[in-house]
């Protein structure tokens, strides 16, 4: 009789004693994989162990590495079950064995005794194996499983198996055998013979994560041929990357729009030439193992390229999960016929694009139009008339940024209106290059309907420079322009009625004053700050919150 | 003394502060030794903190040290990581707020700390960090991360093995299709 550890069995320790099946396939290991089976041992004088069966390796494989992670108030223990497989036929074992059947333990209670099968230790890679726990019990047979689990090609499979126990015991620099290493992790642990970092009290994992975090993306994967367990805690990591960019990366910006991101997850050298061109060739398949390990990405970043269809219809085929794209001045993809990605591109609600991406307006048109699920739109430096831009745009749109982009017009807001048209609740623009700021301002305000916050910034020629409204609230602060301007009362006439607080920074000029009781009839608090005024400038300190009316006074 | 210190604990006060951390607790590390560090200091270990607050003011007054069980946590780590902490506990705190948060993971290593860190006893480096992990000081914890990163950064598989002893428990097979795999990566080993 032989004991070897399976790849699909996970032995669990920690969860909750009154635990039955169902509550097991309720509980978090259903989002690692199927599973197959789940049974319970449960022993009066030890702790209840809960087998787990995936239907797929790659379940287990996840599993497993939540192992000495807190789980409902107790850390887990997981490891891969044991397995009690009969020896081949022409071993010394008498024939009844060949009918056995298969037992899985929990290795960590049972100690396993080898014996000399042809199936040694050595032939599986191992050099020792030192298992915890009494002696005396092992042989706990429940539950019984097929005969079929312990085919002799599933054994042939166990060498290669990445999990499989190779206790390294080395010297460290005392010349001292360093011991067997913690066992609280799950099959990788054994390759990890840093001694500090198998003394944490929570295994090393916590600590190559913080590590790993320092690396960029594709330096954590150039230690990976290190063994077995970094390899492991590296793909975990690839595993959680949400973002990813190709490109040269000059103007990076992603992450500056409510899309939390990663520093570390450059993958720009792997495959841009120097000229900015993505070599998406035959070499970039052999990328995808890679790739496909990085199942969570949400975002792609193109930044300062040089992108082909055939690249872009690569990215997108491979990143699946797709929700947000970000074009950063790249080029190359004015041809691309865009009917295409709408099926691919369903699930993208965040895009972004920068500089002169593509260079004619019908490609962007098409292009923007072509994303069916948009929510949020940020254009920057983009050259085009941005009436083409929004054109036929998603109705699923709420969120507009519109950076530095000249050839914004009181026309092109009317393109956002209209029976199909988005429902835009959040507008930013930066007016920066922007000629008639006003006639902007005021057919965002009369056009769209249904707008909850509109934020401005670098408006020129006006008596304020920036301003952020949140018209839900009814709420303005304002910073006013440093050089008088004669007119002066635009924008409160044109919102003054509604708003119920009001905050002006900046020099505040008496004629601005004079009326401002008249454009802001409901204002309950007006804060005045850096204003530098003086009361006898006519204003009513009626609209003044009481601490700013004192200190006015004063 | 007891209400004293709660009630600074939830004080920013500078000057608090620096008054509390004259207040003398006592570590005793899995070896046994017994070391003395400021209470302000002391608390930047949150293992520490918590077990100040729950053992109450007569355990703060009281001169019997607080045991650090964990076998990291040696005389020489022990005496590091006070080092660290009578240094730092008047740093400005960490603001976790995203972009602050990846500038700061971006910052290279302050002088003190690269001296402080670079230690040729590896064994001590490693139970520096370790014991920094048990006792939940994250500015140590990152300190000793950044360290080892610096110096994984642009070692071959084999120098990072040789490094940090590990061996390698790919078979040659194993480590050819791995290579194979992501070509690109390991180009210039």
């Amino acid at each position: 009789m032989i004991w070897e550890e399976t790849r699909h069995v996970l032995a669990v320790k920690g969860l909750p004693d009154d635990w039955n099946e169902s509550d097991v396939r309720k509980s978090n290991f259903k989002y690692f994989g199927n599973l197959a089976k789940v049974w319970i041992k449960r022993k009066a004088d030890k702790p209840t162990v809960i087998f787990i069966k995936y239907d797929t390796e790659s379940g287990a494989d996840e599993a497993v590495v939540t192992n000495g992670k807190p789980y409902l108030g107790s850390i887990l223990s997981i490891t891969r079950a044991q397995r009690k497989v009969t020896p081949k036929p022409d071993n010394t074992a008498d024939e009844s064995d060949s009918n056995k059947t298969t037992d899985y333990i929990d290795m960590e209670s049972t100690s396993v005794q080898f014996t000399s099968t042809p199936l040694s230790t050595k032939s599986l890679g191992i050099e020792k194996l030192d298992l915890n726990g009494d002696t005396s019990d092992g042989q706990q047979t429940e539950p019984q499983m097929s005969d079929t689990e312990c085919s002799p090609p599933m054994i042939t499979k166990m060498k290669r198996m990445p999990s499989m126990k190779r206790l390294n015991f080395i010297p460290n620099e005392d010349n001292r055998c360093l011991e067997r290493p913690d066992q609280s992790m799950d099959g990788y642990v054994s390759c990890v013979t840093i001694d500090a970092l198998r003394k944490a009290s929570d295994g090393p994992y916590k600590l190559l994560h913080e590590v790993f975090s320092h690396l960029t993306l594709k330096q954590r994967f150039g230690i990976t041929r290190v063994c077995y367990f970094w390899r492991s805690v590296v793909q975990e990591m690839a595993a959680q990357e949400l973002c990813v960019t190709f490109g040269l990366k000059e103007t990076l910006s992603c992450g500056d729009w409510r899309h939390n991101t990663s520093e570390y997850n450059d993958l720009s050298a792997a495959i841009t030439a120097p000229d900015g061109t993505l070599k998406l060739d035959n070499s970039v398949y052999r990328l995808a193992p890679f790739f496909r390990g990085m199942h969570s990405v949400e975002c792609v970043h193109l930044a300062n390229c040089h992108v082909t269809t055939q690249a872009l219809k690569w990215i997108i085929a491979t990143f699946h999960n797709l929700k947000c794209l970000r074009f950063d001045d790249i080029h190359g993809i004015v041809r691309t016929d865009w009917t295409k990605f709408v099926k691919p591109l369903a699930g993208l609600t965040h895009f972004s694009f920068a500089g002169n991406t593509l260079n004619e307006w019908q490609s962007v048109r098409k292009m923007v139009s072509s994303f069916v699920a948009l929510e949020v739109l940020i254009v920057t430096d983009c050259i085009q008339d941005m009436e083409f831009v929004f054109r036929d745009i998603s109705p699923t749109l709420h969120t507009l940024a519109i950076i530095r982009c000249d050839r914004l017009t009181p026309q092109s807001i009317r393109r956002l209106t209209g029976r199909n048209g988005p429902h835009i609740r959040e507008i930013y623009v930066d007016f920066k290059f922007i000629h008639d700021s006003f006639g902007v301002i005021e057919a965002i305000y009369e056009l769209l309907t249904e707008l909850e916050s509109f934020r401005a910034l670098n408006i020129s020629g006006q008596t304020f420079t920036e301003f952020n409204h949140y018209l839900l609230e009814n709420n303005l602060s304002i910073t006013m322009n440093a050089e008088p301007i004669a007119d002066t009362n635009q924008l409160f006439a044109l919102i003054g009625k509604e708003l119920s607080s009001v905050e002006m920074r900046g020099p505040v000029f008496p004629n601005l004053l004079k009326n401002l009781t008249a454009n802001l009839p409901v204002c309950q608090d007006l804060k005045l700050i850096d204003c530098d005024i003086h009361c006898d400038c006519g204003l009513d300190l009626q609209v003044l919150a009481p601490e700013e009316r004192h200190s006015c006074q004063q | 003394m007891a209400d004293n210190a709660d009630h600074i604990d939830g004080d920013d006060n500078e000057d608090v502060r620096a008054q509390q951390n004259l207040i003398k607790i006592k570590l005793k590390s899995s070896e046994g030794g017994i070391y003395e560090c400021g209470l302000t200091a002391a608390k930047m270990s949150d293992l520490v903190k918590n077990m100040v607050e729950s053992l109450g003011t007569d355990a703060v007054v009281t001169t019997e040290p607080i045991i650090l069980g964990n076998e990291a946590v040696t005389d020489a780590a022990l005496k590091k990581i006070i080092e660290w902490v009578e240094f730092h506990w008047d740093d400005p705190p960490v603001d976790h707020d995203f972009e602050d948060e990846k500038d700061r993971r971006n910052e290279e290593l302050s002088h003190w700390d690269k001296q402080f860190i670079d230690v040729d006893d590896q064994a001590l480096l490693f139970d520096v960090i370790a014991a920094a992990n048990y006792m939940d000081i994250k500015g140590l914890v990152e300190v000793g991360a950044k360290h080892i990163c610096s110096k994984i950064r642009g070692k071959s598989c084999q120098e990072v093995r040789e490094m940090l002893k590990i061996t390698n428990d790919f078979t040659a097979e194993e480590e050819d299709a791995i290579h194979k795999e992501n070509a690109w990566i390991y180009a210039k080993d």
